[in-house]
């Protein structure tokens, strides 16, 4: 690690990943979702969300592949996820990067990088 | 009306990339020479401007090596267009009365200093370090793929802006390479972040330089050739890449229709554009925000050529952050270099009849933008 570290409402958002629950928050005056967690809605500005757990499954909104990872050695997918409940988060795609594709269907589920629980996304069959 | 602020220096620091000086060492370089073309001296700087990867209070650090004591400091960081919105900052200082003499200063040795570089990697976000980003890569990777997506980019489209930008650097002396890039050498670059190529990136450079400012109605006293703000904005949105509101489409839509709203002209007026060219398709996403092209025809709209010497669009004159300098944080060399052409200084590449440019820069993933538009004086 170079720098950063979670804290506050950050290191809630990691403490609820070993528990393998993707909360997100919900705003009680607009009931807007919410991520990145946060102390102030970003919508109305009035509330203080709520977290909330989230399904855990969205679409691939865009992706890029790690070609040079500064992780391990073999290229990986980072992709952009829009979660059903309208919120948006980067995290890895757990697909062999030919197999990603924008809209693609996909679910949490959790690994461990950089020494944190983490949200990773696997594609799903659609139904 | 407001009164009127001109640029009356704008150079870069004669030793840039000699490894012969640090940092603020090449800020008071650029400094110095930038003052050299004035009738101003050091000691009537009174208002300093700076934003740094290596210095957390630049301005003061840059007070202290040239021994000036200023009454205004801005070290206003919004990334790679800081420099261009300080312009703006200064044009409100001086205006204001908060001080008369402002200047603008930017260095960094990044490529002198190789490994032992640190950039800003402490404040990534915690929500996306984890993941092995490439910062700031790995965002505008993204934003080609969606690109690629929603209006059918092609990678051979993205390189055409590469190739442009080798054209503009071979007319400049200073730049590091000699012979002109390819399509298909683009495209056979190892790709470093897909759909990205290593030639779809800006050169990794060391780079310094000054920007001099002062009020219109001094500008004529001090400098032979000033250069007018006519208009000037900023904007930002996002910090990280996931707060990204629309991948395909940057601030510029609001500081480009803004400037130039504040200049009362239309993109037909400008006669070269000084553009933040960190990756190929930060290029295409500016063209189209700034409205050049529609939406989603950055692509087809720089493929046809218009982008070249010759072409049409005279953009990156000096060959840009692609092809002759980028050291992280380019806004100051998109000044110099509007300057350059605005007082017919630019040699080979100088394009004919200059007396209006637009400057656009971004900053963060593309999610800041400053952009000014100016004008020769006396000529607009």
């Amino acid at each position: 690690m170079s720098g950063w570290f979670p804290r506050g409402e950050e290191a809630m958002f990691f403490r609820y990943c070993v528990e393998r629950r993707l909360m997100i928050q919900r705003c009680p005056v607009c009931r807007t979702h919410v991520f990145p967690p946060r102390s102030v809605c970003p919508h109305c500005h009035a509330g203080t969300p709520d977290w909330v757990e989230a399904l855990g499954t969205g679409e691939v909104h865009t992706y890029s592949v790690e070609m040079r990872p500064t992780q391990g050695d073999q290229p990986y997918v980072l992709a952009i996820v829009d979660l059903d409940e309208g919120v948006r988060l980067l995290t890895r795609l757990d697909c062999p990067p030919e197999d990603a594709f924008v809209g693609q269907r996909v679910g949490v589920t959790f690994q461990e990088l950089e020494g944190l629980v983490v949200p990773i996304f696997q594609p799903v069959a659609l139904n | 009306m407001k009164p009127g602020i001109a640029l009356v220096g704008a150079v870069e620091a004669p030793s840039v990339g000699l490894g012969t000086l640090s940092p603020v060492g090449l800020m008071a370089e650029a400094a110095a020479h930038a003052l050299r073309g004035t009738d101003l001296v050091m000691s009537d700087v009174d208002g300093l401007f700076s934003a740094s990867p290596v210095y957390h209070m630049p301005t003061v650090t840059l007070a202290e090596y040239l021994g000036i004591r200023p009454r205004y400091s801005d070290s206003t960081t919004i990334g790679g267009s800081s420099f261009v919105a300080h312009v703006r900052h200064a044009a409100g200082a001086i205006r204001s009365g908060l001080c008369s003499v402002a200047l603008i200063a930017y260095a960094s040795t990044q490529r002198s200093d190789g490994s032992r570089y640190v950039g800003s990697a402490s404040e990534l976000s915690p929500y996306e370090a984890p993941f092995g980003i490439r910062w700031p890569l790995t965002g505008y990777a993204m934003r080609a793929r969606r690109h690629i997506h929603e209006f059918g980019t092609t990678s051979e489209q993205l390189a055409t802006v590469a190739v442009a930008a080798r054209e503009w650097s071979l007319l400049n002396p200073r730049a590091p390479h000699r012979t002109p890039l390819t399509v298909d050498d683009v495209l056979s670059s190892p790709l470093v972040c897909a759909p990205l190529h290593r030639l779809d990136c800006c050169l990794v450079t060391d780079a310094a330089g000054a920007v001099v400012i002062v009020s219109e109605d001094r500008a004529a006293d001090v400098a032979p050739c000033p250069v007018t703000v006519l208009g000037a904005a900023e904007a930002h949105d996002a910090r990280y890449i996931s707060g990204i509101p629309d991948f395909t489409a940057t601030p510029a839509t609001v500081t480009g229709a803004a400037a130039l709203k504040e200049a009362s002209m239309t993109l037909s007026d400008i006669d070269v554009v000084e553009m933040y060219d960190a990756f190929t398709i930060s290029v295409i996403l500016a063209l189209e925000d700034l409205g050049f092209c529609e939406k989603g025809m950055g692509g087809p709209f720089a493929a046809s050529g218009v982008l070249r010497p010759g072409g049409g669009l005279p953009m990156n004159t000096n060959g840009g952050g692609l092809s002759y300098r980028h050291g992280g944080m380019l806004g100051i060399n998109l000044l110099i270099e509007a300057f350059e052409q605005l007082t017919g200084t630019a040699g080979q590449r100088q394009v004919e009849g200059v007396s209006t440019a637009l400057v656009h820069a971004l900053g963060g993933v593309q999610t800041t933008a400053a952009t000014l538009v100016l004008g020769r004086m006396g000529a607009v």
